[in-house]
């Protein structure tokens, strides 16, 4: 039985420039379009500007404000935005420090997240996979990853889809015997040859069949979503099924493709006017296709508040 | 009559294992395609020699599998598969329809003969 709080969407991919702040604002417009009380909370701390993408000036207080104690609760950093139902958490004027935050900073931030008096918080978070990008990414009951249908951007992914999963499985080796049985099997990786988490797995499996079974309950709780980014024919809108079926096939690890947005000039347009698609273009591709995303998280879910 | 297909050749191909004929025709090709060499979603993946492992193992599954279900697949009109995703599927703005009527066929392992057997008007009023 899931946690009580809001529903956490972490939108992240493992490279810059492919749509995460867009999809993330235009996400959360739906949802609140939909009835749910939402919060975007821009956690690209290195380089923030969702409140850009909504259409609104830098608020005047950000999660610095929280992290620096002038604020005792998220809820006192709460920006409006033009949206009914929709709040923003502004990332802006960070402090450089905060794009690296400590541990306990971390740990409080995200526990403050899920304690928000709404029904969905959407974490834009930075790109690349370093260790806070990925905990807040696996802190979040709905891991999205976005990609873009060119190599760069599959390789990045298939990398922030690795470091997630180990980063996952670290954490599960505070259990007795995990950490050692996975240095144990990472030591033999040259004999055995460990390629992917797949073959850690069966490894440790090997090596204390106790502590394999924890790794191997962590990796079918490891379930991200994808979303194929700018797609224009035919075959990009396959890659999002494709790279499901590689990463099981390969690393063991079950992807859902939660659907592909199509790229069409409403989203320059409503850029340059510095207006969001979902508001503007309703009818656009670009909307539409947010749309069925969003249906397909609340479906698969299944918690709807 | 004794199977000679295994659940691990369903399985490589992502099959059930009450899958149809032309299912298991389709299976095979997307698996193909998935694998092919320089295909975008496994290239940075898959190393050549183990590239052509998969591909010998997808072979193998779907000659044990098609041995098994080797029927005259007139079992119906083929369906298009849901992708389970409440999108259409129709070209892009830039794209030909013909281009991408054939790639759509591929895809879905149908050949031009499938499609006439499945189109033909046998009587005419």
């Amino acid at each position: 039985m899931r946690r009580t709080g809001p529903v956490i969407w972490g939108v992240g991919g493992g490279k810059g420039g492919v749509g995460k702040t867009v999809i993330t604002a235009n996400a959360a417009i739906c949802l609140a379009q939909l009835g749910k009380r939402c919060v975007a909370l821009d956690a690209d701390l290195g380089g923030a500007n969702l409140h850009t993408v909504l259409g609104i000036p830098s608020p005047d207080y950000s999660l610095s404000d929280f992290v620096r104690k002038k604020v005792t609760s998220l809820g006192e950093i709460l920006a409006p935005t033009p949206f009914p139902n929709l709040h923003l958490i502004s990332g802006s004027r960070a402090l450089l420090e905060m794009a690296n935050p400590h541990y306990t900073q971390k740990e409080k931030l995200i526990r403050h997240i899920s304690e928000l008096d709404v029904d969905f918080v959407i974490l834009d978070l930075g790109s690349g996979s370093a260790f806070n990008t990925l905990d807040f990414f696996l802190s979040a009951d709905e891991g999205i990853l976005i990609v873009l249908p060119e190599p760069t951007s599959v390789e990045n992914a298939y990398h922030f889809i690795k470091a997630a999963f180990y980063r996952k499985l670290k954490k599960a080796s505070k259990h007795s015997g995990v950490a050692e049985a996975i240095d144990k099997a990472m030591g033999e990786k040259i004999a055995r040859g460990i390629q992917s988490p797949r073959t850690l797995i069966n490894n440790v499996l090997k090596i204390n069949p106790e502590a394999g079974q924890i790794l191997q309950e962590e990796a079918n709780g490891f379930r991200p979503n994808i979303i194929v980014n700018q797609t224009r024919k035919f075959d990009d809108r396959d890659l999002g099924q494709d790279i499901a079926h590689a990463c099981r096939d390969y690393f063991g690890i079950g992807i859902r493709y939660i659907g592909h947005v199509e790229e069409d000039n409403s989203l320059r347009e409503a850029v340059r006017l510095r207006k969001t698609v979902m508001d503007t273009f309703p009818s656009s591709p670009f909307a539409r296709s947010i749309r069925a995303i969003v249906g397909n998280l609340l479906v698969n879910r299944e918690d709807q508040p | 009559m004794t199977k000679v297909s295994t659940p691990e050749d369903y399985s490589v191909l992502d099959l059930s294992e009450d899958a149809t004929a032309d299912e298991a025709k389709r299976a095979y090709h997307r698996k193909k395609a998935l694998y092919a060499q320089g295909a975008l979603a496994t290239y940075s993946l898959v190393e050549n020699d183990q590239r052509g492992e998969i591909v010998d193992r997808i072979e193998r599954a779907y000659m044990r599998i098609s041995q098994d279900l080797r029927t005259d697949s007139t079992d119906g009109p083929a369906v298009l598969p849901m992708h389970g995703l409440d999108q259409p599927f129709a070209p892009g703005p830039d794209e030909r329809i013909g281009p991408y009527l054939r790639q759509r066929r591929e895809f879905l392992g149908f050949t031009i003969q499938d499609i006439a057997k499945r189109t033909r008007i046998l009587h005419l009023p």
